[in-house]
């Protein structure tokens, strides 16, 4: 169910996305870590819905609990309680329905940018023709066409991370998870994939739950905000976000985006 | 700022730790460290400082190496030892790798071998010639089975190291793109320890040099441990001096083959 693109953002593009199917639901999500010292609760009382086409960003300062969240969505990790539902099924572990992006460079070395896009489709064993279509697509999408023989060694992070992303959309994930994605880049190039990704997603609509401790970022890219509490983490706040439809750079500067942005602020500093 | 440039060599400059250093400058540097050694040992026994009973000079070397190739069969000795080794070498590897992979990838693998290993590895494998005499005999058999007693733990070890060494996060993203738990070892582990594994073998294989040549001076009647062993009863020093050069060049046309693999390989690095 593919949502029309509508050409400013406005209430009708959220309001239309309510009626959308469910992609994650977390309810009363507990996290705790027992380690040698101490129990660590991460995570208390975290609850969160995530609906198909959204592009949801998870900001909070660190250590409140982001990756971990994430990790949980993922099946990379289990919750100590709650629960969490992605697309009416509990998590039994991590799955190709479920892209995962990490802000370490995951890319596997010994593979070409061709065979890293290539790898999912392996696994679900798709004709060699089909994989074949796939990988140029997602080389295009990513602009790397020229660079499908490097290896990974031969990029720069943000090239990384634009093949990391290809190989998690090839797959075609229910829903794509990204960990501060960008959080290792130069400001410049931070910006450039900022926009890349927001173009991605007005083009493909993938249900994107993105984490990240940069509230510009987030302000910029999501169409619905969750602000989570410091440790032990939980949802203090469901924004959605009234932004034009297509972002580009200069939003960063209107009295909306900067509004919003302070709003933000102030409750991540009155936690 | 008067001289940026300056400043920026001065962290990868040579002389910094951790400084680069051209291949040329590198070839040259290595070329003189053996010269040195070499001038130094043909100027000391020329001069006769040194006793020629105890060392010979490079000429009467070169003079034993012909005799030992011609009239004394030492290519056989040779090839007799470079037999052994990789025999050994090579059963040591077949079991050690696939099982050091096992160690390093699973925990109760690991619990049941890793401190056993670690316990035998600290028992000297020369140690063992006496006993495997005994129970084998001082046939080949013999010469292998302490090659592997010396070669099999420690790389078994290393290999489950080399495992160890691979991100986490590799092993979590292909569980995100469909790799499924039991195959993740061989996509994802295997592949990308492999350099390190390789590095493993290579030091490995130097190790097996050592215990081909004390197992040879023991109970043997072949290799270049036997024919050094036999020269010093006979009191015939360019023939140990041969023997050693021999094992250094051997080795060093083994590391270099591996390195060259290594390379060839491993272009992703
Ligand atoms: N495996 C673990 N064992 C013990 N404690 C853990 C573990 N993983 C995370 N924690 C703790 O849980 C808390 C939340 O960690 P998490 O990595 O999810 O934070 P985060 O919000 O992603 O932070 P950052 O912005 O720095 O990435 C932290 O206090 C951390 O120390
Ligand atoms: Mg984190």
């Amino acid at each position: 169910m593919k949502k029309k693109a509508s050409p400013q953002g406005d209430r009708s593009e959220v309001l239309e996305a309510k009626v959308a199917t469910s992609i994650i639901t977390a309810s009363h999500v507990e996290k705790v870590f027992h380690t040698k010292k101490a129990d660590v609760t991460a995570l208390k009382d975290c609850s969160l819905e995530v609906l198909e086409n959204e592009f949801v960003c998870i900001v909070g300062t660190s250590g409140c609990g982001k990756s971990t969240l994430l990790r949980m969505l993922a099946g990379l990790d289990t919750p100590t309680g709650g629960e969490i539902i992605i697309k009416d099924r509990p998590v039994l572990g991590p799955g190709p329905d479920r892209g995962m992006v990490f802000q370490s460079y995951t890319l596997f070395p010994w593979m070409t940018v061709e065979q890293n896009i290539r790898y999912g489709l392996k696994e679900k064993k798709l004709p060699k023709e089909e994989q074949d279509a796939i990988v140029d697509q997602y080389l295009d999408t990513v602009r790397l066409k020229r660079f499908r023989k490097a290896y990974p060694k031969e990029l720069s992070g943000g090239m990384k991370q634009r093949v990391a992303i290809a190989r998690a959309l090839a797959s075609k994930p229910e829903l794509l998870l990204m960990d501060e994605p960008f959080g290792a880049l130069d400001p410049i190039t931070k910006g450039q994939m900022q926009l890349f990704i927001r173009e991605i997603w007005q083009k493909e609509k993938p249900t994107i739950a993105f984490v990240t401790h940069d509230i510009e970022e987030a302000v910029f890219l999501a169409t619905k905000i969750y602000v989570m509490s410091a440790r032990p983490g939980r949802v203090r706040m469901e924004i959605p976000v009234y932004l034009p439809y297509h972002r580009t750079p200069d939003l960063k500067e209107t009295k909306e985006f900067v509004d919003l942005r302070m709003q933000i602020q102030e409750l991540l500093l009155t936690n | 700022m008067k001289h940026p440039n300056k400043r920026v060599d001065a962290t990868t400059s040579a002389l910094a730790p951790q400084g680069k250093l051209s291949r040329n400058v590198y070839v040259v540097l290595a070329v003189v460290s053996f010269a040195a050694v070499f001038a130094v040992w043909a100027l000391i026994t020329n001069l006769g400082l040194v006793n020629a009973d105890f060392m010979p000079t490079p000429q009467a070397t070169v003079q034993s190496a012909i005799e030992l190739f011609t009239e004394q069969h030492f290519l056989e000795d040779i090839r007799v030892s470079t037999y052994r080794v990789l025999m050994g070498f090579l059963i040591s590897a077949v079991i050690a790798v696939p099982v050091g992979l096992l160690v390093g990838a699973y925990a109760p693998v690991n619990a049941l071998i890793e401190p056993l290993m670690s316990f035998i590895r600290y028992l000297p494998a020369t140690a063992f010639i006496p006993l495997f005499i005994l129970w084998i005999g001082i046939d080949e058999s013999e010469k292998i089975a302490v090659i592997i007693m010396g070669s099999l733990p420690q790389l078994l070890l290393m290999v489950a190291v080399d495992t160890q060494k691979v991100p986490h996060d590799l092993v979590e993203v292909s569980y995100t793109l469909g790799t499924k738990r039991s195959l993740v070892l061989w996509k994802v582990i295997l592949p990308a320890s492999l350099p390190y594994i390789l590095d493993s073998l290579r030091m490995i294989l130097g190790w097996a040099w050592t215990y081909v040549v004390v197992a040879e001076m023991v109970g043997a009647s072949s290799g270049i441990g036997y024919m050094m062993i036999q020269s010093e009863r006979m009191m015939v020093v360019g023939n140990i001096f041969v023997g050693l050069l021999a094992i250094g060049l051997l080795g060093l046309v083994f590391d270099c083959l591996f390195k060259l693999l290594d390379k060839l390989l491993f272009r992703w690095k």
